[in-house]
C-alpha cells in the first residue's frame, strides 16, 4: 500500500486500474478529462492491460462498453454532464441488458447556459435508468467506490454510476491510499457472466420481446436492485475487513441524540462535518447524515438514522424544477407512512451551478431549520434577492 | 438439430437477461438495401494522364512492395521505351498526382527509371493467326514503338530509317546528358529482339517511295518526324550563317563539332533551344537564349529552363533578332530589338509587340535557330497535310487506305510520350483490324480513362474475351478520404550532378535512385482508386458484413443494409455504389 497525492480524477483512474479493468472507452469532457488521460497513460505504459477505445461520442462509448461487457470483459468509463446526457438512451440499455459497467460521473451542471461548474442535475436526471447511483465525499471514497462498485455490479448484474463533485473533488488533490493490487484481486475476483456473447455459440440478445414477457424482465431488475442493498452492505463489510474503511449505504455523523439532522451528499458533507463539530462543541444536539446511495434508496436505514431527530433539513445540490431537490423528495417519500412523517423536512437548494456552500451558508440552513416556522417550499440558499 | 422451445410459465423460468436460442442470421437485413456498395478499381490520375498508357499506379505500388520484377513487367508491357521516358518525359503523371494537393506529388518518373533498369521477360503478346507485312518509316519513338508491337504480335515488320543508326530524334535530338546513348542503344536492341527487319540509310522520297511501300506491304506506318528547323527570318540568314537547332545537335552527336569558343545565341524558347544552349555550354561557349515573349510563355519545360540557368545559360526574354551581322559567312553579332507583351493572339498567348528604337547590337560567334520544326511534306506526296502536320483520324489512319501515321509528322503534341502512345494505339488497332475485329469497338474497349492512350493489358483482356476488370472513371481528390492518410512526408530528392559540371561534361545530369529509396518514395502513393488493404471497410462496417480473405474483401449482401459507410471511410475511392434495381419496379 502506498499513499499518493491525487486529484479525485486520478483517484478514479487508479480505482479502475486496481480493479483490473479490461476494456475502457471514453470521450473527454471537463471536468472529467483527467480520468481519461490517466487511464490512457496507464494503458499506454502497460500498467493496465486493457483495450482503450478512442470513441467519437459518449453514445458510442456506452454502446461499445455494453458490447464489451456482454463478452465478459470488465469495463469502465467516465463522463460528465452533457456527455452523460448523450448516453441516456444507452444507460437504459445497459441496465436492461444487465451488464455490470462501472462509470464515474463527475457532477457538472447541465446547460443552458454553458457552465463547467458543479451540481448534480446531470446525474439525478438519470435516476430512473436502472443504474445503481453512488455519491462520494472525497478522493479516497472515489477510489474505494470504484472497487466496491465492480463487486456490487458483478454480483447483482446492474451497472453502477459513481458520482463525484466537479472541481471540489475532481480537481482537488489530497492523500489517497493505493491498495495492494493482490489484495484487491482477492476482494474482486474475475468477472464470470452467466450469459456471455460468444461468436462460437451465437445467440441473439435483447431481441424483440412481446408484452407477455417484458414485464417479468423488468421485475427481475427491480429484484436485483432490492438485493443490491444487502450486497452493497456485505461488499462494504468485506472491504472494511481488508482495507480498514467502511462507508455504509448512508453515513450518520453525530446523529445519536441529534434533535436536528442535516442531510447532504458529496463534498458539502465535508464542510457540514466541520459545522456540526462547532455546534456540538457548544453543546447543541445536532447531527449530519450523508446519503451515499440514491439507487437503490436505503429507505430502512434512513428511517433508523433519522429516528432521534425532531427536525430534518435536506441540502440538495440539484433541483427538479417544479418540485424541489431530488434528495429532499426521496427523503420525504421514504418517511411517508411512518411516525417520522410528521417531522418537518426542510428542503434547501444550495450550490447550484457551482456556487460555494460555505460554513456560513450552512449556519443559515441551521437557523432556518430551527425556526418555528420553516418554509414548506424548497428554500434557495444564498440567492441574491 | 432438434427443435428447442423456451417456455416461460413462471418467473423462475426466466433467464436474467433476454437471450434467444437462435441468432439474427435468419433476418436477411440486406433486403432493406437501397444503395449497393461494391469494390471497383478506378483510374488514378497518374494513369489517366499518361500519354503512353503506362500503368503508373501499378508499377509504383509494386515498387513500394519491393516487387521490382512485377513493376518492370507491368511497365514494359505498356511502354517499350520506358528507360527513355524515365529520362525525357515531362511527367504529366506527376502534374496530375493527387498527392500534390496533400504535400508533393510522387516522384513517379524516378520510380519508373528503377523499374525500367530491371531485366524482365514481358509475357508473350497474343499472336496473330495470320501474320501480315508492314513497313515502318522512321525509327524515332513512334516508329520503334509501332514496329515493336507489330513484331510482337507476329507480323513481319520492315523498319526504314534514313540515317545509319536507329533512334531518330532520341538519338540526334536529345543530348546525352539527358539521354545517354548507351541507354538508348540498350532499348533499341531490346525492341529489335522482337524480330524487326532493319532498312537503314533508306530515306523515304529519295531511296524509296510511298507507292513502292504500299505495293510491297499490306500496310505502311509513317513516323518520319519533323526535322526541318523553321527559319528565324532575319536579313542575312539565307547565307547559311545561321545553324538550325536540330542540325547543330546532330552534328555534335556525330562528332562534327567538338568544341566551341565565344558567345552562342540560341533563338527560341522550346526544348530544342534549351538543349542547343546547354550543349553549346558543354562545348566551351557562353550560351545566350533569346526568346521573344516572357519566361512564362516559354514552351520548354520549366525544370529544363531552371537547370539551364543554374548551369550558366543566360536567358534573355522579350527580345527578337532583327538583323544578322557577319563578315562573309562568319557571324559577328545580332541586332536585337526589345518586345513587350500585347493582347493574346489566336492561340491564347500574348503577342510580342516590337518596341521601335530599342535596337542594340550584341556580339555573337554563332547563331542557332530553334524556334520550331516543320514537317517535310515532300517525303510523301498525295497525303492530306494540315498546318501542323499530316492529318490522321482517331485510329491513326491517313486519308490513304492502309497508310497509318504517328509522331511529330502528325498534328499532335510533340513529346516522346505522345509519340509512343499514338504509335501504340495505331499498332493495336491495326492488329485488331487484321484479326477481323472492329477497331472502333476495340478502341472504346482499350482506351485509358476515355483519353488518347490505350492499354495493352486491356487489349489482352479483350482478345481473350474477358470482361473489363476495371472502371475507367478517374478518382477525384475529394473522393479520397484524407482523414486516413499518413502524415505528410517529403518527396525524395533526386541525385543530380552539381550545376557547375554542366560547363564541361555530357555526363547524365539526373541520376538513378537506389531501389530502396525508390521503394520508399513509391510507398508515399495514396493509391487513388486502388484498394491497398487498409481494412477501413472491414473495421467500420456497422453490420459486420465485410469479410477479409488473403488481402481481398467481400461484402455479404444478405446483411449489407447499404449504409455506404464503407464508401465514406475508404481512403482510396475504391468502393463504388449502385442503386439496387429492385427499387425501380
Amino acid at each position: 500500500m502506498e499513499r499518493l497525492i491525487l486529484s479525485g480524477n486520478h483517484a478514479a483512474a487508479y480505482g479502475a486500474w486496481l480493479s483490473d479493468v479490461q476494456v475502457t472507452a471514453a470521450y473527454p469532457i471537463s471536468p472529467q478529462t483527467g480520468i481519461v488521460e490517466k487511464l490512457a497513460e496507464l494503458v499506454a505504459t502497460g500498467r493496465l492491460k486493457a483495450r482503450f477505445i478512442n470513441s467519437e461520442s459518449e453514445h458510442s462509448v456506452m454502446a461499445s462498453l455494453i458490447a464489451a461487457s456482454e463478452t465478459g470483459a470488465r469495463t469502465f468509463t467516465a463522463t460528465s454532464s452533457q456527455g452523460l446526457a448523450l448516453m441516456h438512451e444507452l444507460l437504459h440499455w445497459a441496465a436492461g441488458a444487465r451488464v455490470p459497467i462501472v462509470m464515474v460521473n463527475v457532477n457538472r451542471a447541465m446547460a443552458a447556459p454553458w457552465t463547467m461548474f458543479c451540481d448534480q442535475s446531470d446525474s439525478v436526471a438519470q435516476r430512473d435508468t436502472g443504474w445503481i447511483h453512488l455519491y462520494c465525499e472525497d478522493n479516497q471514497e472515489v477510489l474505494d467506490s470504484v472497487i466496491q462498485g465492480f463487486r456490487l455490479a458483478e454480483q447483482v448484474l446492474l451497472p453502477v454510476m459513481i458520482n463525484m463533485d466537479g472541481f471540489y473533488i475532481s480537481y482537488t488533490a489530497e492523500p489517497v491510499e493505493i491498495h495492494d493490487l493482490e489484495t484487491v484481486r482477492r476482494y474482486l475476483p474475475p468477472y464470470r457472466p452467466p450469459v456471455r456473447l460468444d461468436p462460437a455459440d451465437p445467440h441473439t440478445l435483447h431481441g424483440g420481446t412481446d408484452p407477455t414477457m417484458f414485464m417479468e424482465m423488468r421485475y427481475q431488475m427491480a429484484q436485483a436492485m432490492d438485493r443490491a442493498l444487502t450486497v452493497a452492505e456485505q461488499a462494504d463489510t468485506d472491504f472494511a475487513a481488508l482495507f480498514g474503511r467502511r462507508y455504509g449505504l448512508l453515513d450518520p455523523y453525530r446523529c445519536d441524540d441529534a434533535e436536528l439532522i442535516l442531510i447532504a451528499t458529496g463534498s458539502v458533507m465535508g464542510t457540514l462535518r466541520e459545522v456540526i463539530d462547532d455546534h456540538r462543541a457548544r453543546g447543541e444536539a445536532i447531527g449530519a447524515l450523508k446519503i451515499r446511495y440514491l439507487r437503490p434508496f436505503p429507505t430502512d436505514a434512513l428511517r433508523r438514522a433519522l429516528a432521534p431527530a425532531r427536525k430534518v433539513a435536506v441540502i440538495d445540490r440539484n433541483v427538479s424544477i417544479g418540485m424541489g431537490g431530488v434528495f429532499w423528495q426521496e427523503v420525504r417519500s421514504a418517511l411517508h407512512g411512518t411516525e417520522a412523517a410528521s417531522k418537518p423536512v426542510l428542503g434547501v437548494l444550495a450550490g447550484i451551478g457551482g456556487r460555494d456552500v460555505t460554513p456560513r451558508s450552512l449556519e443559515t440552513v441551521i437557523d432556518l431549520a430551527r425556526s418555528d416556522d420553516p418554509p414548506e417550499r424548497p428554500f434557495w440558499l444564498d440567492l441574491k434577492r | 438439430m432438434a427443435e428447442q422451445q423456451i417456455v416461460l410459465r413462471r418467473l423462475s423460468d426466466y433467464p436474467y437477461k433476454s437471450i434467444a436460442l437462435g441468432t439474427t442470421r435468419a433476418n436477411l437485413t440486406g433486403r432493406w438495401r437501397y444503395w449497393r456498395p461494391y469494390y471497383q478499381t478506378r483510374r488514378a490520375p497518374c494513369d489517366a494522364h499518361c500519354p503512353v498508357g503506362s500503368p503508373a499506379i501499378g508499377f509504383v505500388q509494386a515498387a513500394s512492395d519491393g516487387n521490382w520484377e512485377r513493376a518492370a513487367t507491368m511497365l514494359r508491357e505498356e511502354n517499350p521505351l520506358a528507360a527513355v521516358t524515365a529520362r525525357v518525359c515531362y511527367r504529366p503523371c506527376e502534374a496530375a498526382c493527387h498527392r500534390r494537393q496533400y504535400d508533393a506529388p510522387i516522384a513517379i518518373q524516378a520510380v519508373e527509371r528503377v523499374a525500367a533498369d530491371q531485366t524482365v521477360e514481358v509475357p508473350a503478346f497474343p499472336a496473330a493467326d495470320r501474320p501480315r507485312s508492314v513497313a515502318v518509316v522512321g525509327s524515332g519513338p513512334a516508329g520503334l514503338t509501332f514496329a515493336y508491337y507489330m513484331a510482337a504480335f507476329g507480323h513481319r515488320v520492315s523498319l526504314f530509317e534514313a540515317r545509319r543508326d536507329l533512334g531518330g530524334l532520341l538519338r540526334y535530338g536529345i543530348p546525352p546528358y539527358r539521354l545517354p546513348k548507351v541507354v538508348l542503344d540498350r532499348e533499341v536492341e531490346r525492341l529489335l529482339a522482337a524480330g524487326i527487319q532493319i532498312r537503314s540509310d533508306c530515306r523515304l522520297g529519295r531511296d524509296v517511295s510511298l507507292e513502292e511501300l504500299e505495293a510491297q506491304y499490306e500496310a505502311v506506318f509513317l513516323a518520319p518526324g519533323a526535322s526541318r528547323s523553321l527559319a528565324i527570318r532575319v536579313p542575312g540568314e539565307d547565307t547559311g550563317a545561321v545553324t538550325p537547332g536540330l542540325e547543330f545537335l546532330r552534328r555534335v552527336h556525330e562528332g562534327g563539332i567538338r568544341g566551341l569558343k565565344g558567345r552562342v545565341a540560341v533563338v527560341g524558347g522550346g526544348n530544342t533551344a534549351i538543349d542547343a544552349a546547354r550543349t553549346a555550354l558543354r562545348l566551351g561557349a557562353d550560351a545566350v537564349i533569346l526568346y521573344r515573349r516572357s519566361r512564362n510563355e516559354m514552351p520548354a519545360h520549366v525544370d529544363e529552363i531552371d537547370r539551364a540557368e543554374a548551369e550558366g545559360v543566360q536567358v534573355e526574354t522579350l527580345v527578337a533578332p532583327v538583323e544578322l551581322q557577319r563578315r562573309g559567312r562568319t557571324v559577328t553579332g545580332l541586332v536585337i530589338r526589345r518586345n513587350e507583351l500585347g493582347a493574346p493572339g489566336p492561340d491564347g498567348r500574348p503577342v510580342p509587340v516590337p518596341l521601335p528604337g530599342t535596337e542594340e547590337t550584341w556580339p555573337f560567334d554563332l547563331v542557332i535557330s530553334a524556334i520550331g520544326e516543320a514537317v517535310d511534306a515532300d517525303v510523301a506526296p498525295g497525303l492530306t497535310w494540315g498546318s501542323a502536320g499530316l492529318v490522321v483520324d482517331e485510329w491513326g489512319r491517313t486519308g490513304r487506305a492502309e497508310v497509318w501515321a504517328a509522331g511529330d509528322v502528325v498534328d499532335m503534341p510533340r513529346t516522346v510520350a505522345d509519340a509512343i502512345g499514338r504509335a501504340k494505339r495505331a499498332a493495336l488497332l491495326l492488329d485488331a483490324r487484321w484479326r477481323g475485329l472492329d477497331p472502333a469497338v476495340m478502341l472504346s474497349r482499350i482506351q485509358v480513362a476515355g483519353g488518347p492512350a490505350v492499354s495493352m493489358a486491356k487489349y489482352r483482356e479483350a482478345l481473350a474475351g474477358q470482361p473489363s476488370s476495371r472502371a475507367e472513371d478517374v478518382v477525384a481528390y475529394d473522393q479520397l478520404n484524407a482523414e486516413f492518410f499518413e502524415p505528410a512526408a517529403p518527396r525524395v530528392a533526386l541525385p543530380q550532378l552539381p550545376p557547375g559540371d554542366g560547363r564541361h561534361s555530357f555526363r547524365e545530369v539526373v541520376g538513378t535512385l537506389s531501389a530502396e529509396a525508390a521503394a520508399s518514395e513509391a510507398a508515399r502513393c495514396l493509391s487513388c482508386g486502388h484498394c491497398n488493404g487498409c481494412d477501413n471497410c472491414w473495421i467500420y462496417c456497422p453490420d459486420l458484413c465485410v469479410s477479409r480473405e488473403s488481402g481481398h474483401y467481400h461484402i455479404d449482401y444478405d446483411y449489407c443494409k447499404g449504409c455506404t459507410l464503407c464508401v465514406a471511410v475508404c481512403p482510396r475511392g475504391a468502393i463504388s455504389t449502385t442503386e439496387e434495381r429492385k427499387w425501380r419496379g
